[in-house]
């Protein structure tokens, strides 16, 4: 969806119009789920973040203002609240250990796709993994990549190229 | 399989994989209390009920302006961190204003406390000592209270923290002998507190998160975590909201570090 066709929906939200809800989750919901996922690397408390997120964007339509991409918006709102929920689960189990976890499936509900997903990825270590996802699907910039994961520009590059390395020798294997 | 049909597979999947929320997020009450018309909706499908009001609402704001009290402004401040944190206002008197909640536990301990307005800070400090003893947040081995005051006027910060600081002990040996109450630094910012437990750190990150709900679109964990409890408090009381939030750093009227 176009972010002019987004930003329309928006308004219709804006003025009260509930209908465009549906539009916007469609739009969005991929920036949000892996914003969020990237930070807790546990399905379960994403999928109640992602919920957070989005019925906080509905309390908090009014004040956003359309200078601003829609997508990065909420994503600020996403972020915010998985990293308050991360600093939580810090204080009430010590540090989170889903890190194993992350982007496999877990749940009884996971899809064919979260197989095939996890597949690709099973050949890469974690932060191979939160590198492909933060560039490939929220399509951040290598060097915010660099300065959120605190690492140096050319690392991350690096990583990038290796792991791109790795699901190539992976897609090529489950082709075979 | 080339780099861009792997990006492309992964892109597919990952969207893929999203799981649809919509059913769950509308079942969600709070989704129910933002589903509401519009101003002007409202105004067109009830003109008169509204016009009415709003013509109500002048007329009560003309005949009581003038005699509306002026809200006494907090003289002072005094954070208290037991794991309940609490911020307590002062007058100029050290009498107790208002008593707020900076968490959770916070909020659970002043339903239990009588209603200390206008009660002297050492009054309050031993009711709210009395009553965390009560509800079991000091039965550690070594419990601990961090406080720390705050003022823009730092004659008055001063006095008050001496006053509190000379009365502690009395306090503390009639409630709970082996209590700890250490004076902490509500302004510091994270890069100057050795550890966790600074009192500064929890106050912050409790203000942060009121900031957050405050502002949830408008700033940064991050860009926040750098500023002190004073300056999220000045955001909170609304006398620093962003100019042009979240991209651009701090706002322009919170001091520089």
């Amino acid at each position: 969806m176009t972010d002019q066709k987004i930003q329309e929906y928006v308004k219709k939200l804006q003025r009260g119009d509930m209908s465009a809800f549906d539009e916007l989750y469609e739009a969005t919901k991929t920036h949000v789920y892996y914003t969020i996922l990237v930070i807790l690397k546990d399905e379960s408390s994403t999928e109640d973040i992602m919920q957070d997120t989005y019925l906080k964007m509905l309390e908090s339509i009014e004040k956003y203002k359309p200078k601003r991409p829609f997508k990065a918006w909420i994503g600020t709102i996403a972020r915010n609240l998985a990293i308050n929920a991360y600093h939580k689960k810090k204080r009430e189990v010590g540090m989170p250990d889903d890190a194993e976890n992350f982007l496999l499936p877990t749940h009884e509900t996971s899809s064919e796709n979260a197989y095939y997903l996890h597949g690709l990825m099973k050949a890469l270590n974690d932060e191979e993994k939160e590198v492909i996802v933060r560039y490939v699907i929220l399509e951040e910039k290598h060097k915010d990549i660099a300065k959120k994961m605190q690492k140096p520009l050319g690392t991350i590059t690096w990583m990038y190229q290796n792991a791109l390395k790795k699901l190539r020798k992976e897609a090529g294997e489950d082709h075979e | 399989m080339s780099d861009q049909k792997i990006i492309q597979t992964i892109r597919a999947y990952a969207e893929k994989d999203v799981p649809d929320l919509k059913t769950r997020i509308k079942e969600n009450p709070r989704f129910m209390q933002t589903k509401r018309p519009s101003i002007f909706e409202r105004i067109l499908q009830r003109p008169v009920p509204v016009f009415s009001a709003f013509s109500f609402a002048l007329i009560l704001i003309f005949l009581f302006i003038t005699n509306i009290p002026q809200e006494i402004q907090a003289s002072s401040s005094l954070y208290m961190e037991i794991n309940p944190s609490i911020q307590i206002d002062l007058d100029e008197e050290d009498k107790v204003l208002t008593i707020l909640a900076l968490n959770t536990d916070g909020e659970a301990l002043i339903l239990d406390l009588n209603n200390l307005k206008g009660e002297d800070v050492l009054t309050a400090i031993d009711e709210i000592i009395g009553t965390a003893i009560a509800k079991g947040y000091l039965d550690s081995e070594r419990p601990v209270v961090l406080f720390d005051v705050l003022s823009d006027n730092e004659e008055r910060r001063d006095a008050v923290t001496a006053r509190i600081e000379s009365r502690i002990p009395d306090i503390a040996a009639q409630r709970l002998p082996n209590l700890d109450m250490v004076r902490g630094n509500a302004q510091s910012r994270p890069d100057d507190v050795p550890n966790d437990i600074e009192p500064g750190m929890m106050m912050r990150r409790n203000l942060i998160n009121q900031v957050l709900d405050l502002y949830p679109d408008e700033y940064t964990y991050d860009q926040l975590s750098e500023l002190s409890v004073v300056e999220l408090r000045r955001i909170i009381r609304g006398d620093g909201p962003p100019s042009n939030p979240g991209e651009n750093g701090p706002p322009s009227n919170i001091p520089p570090r």
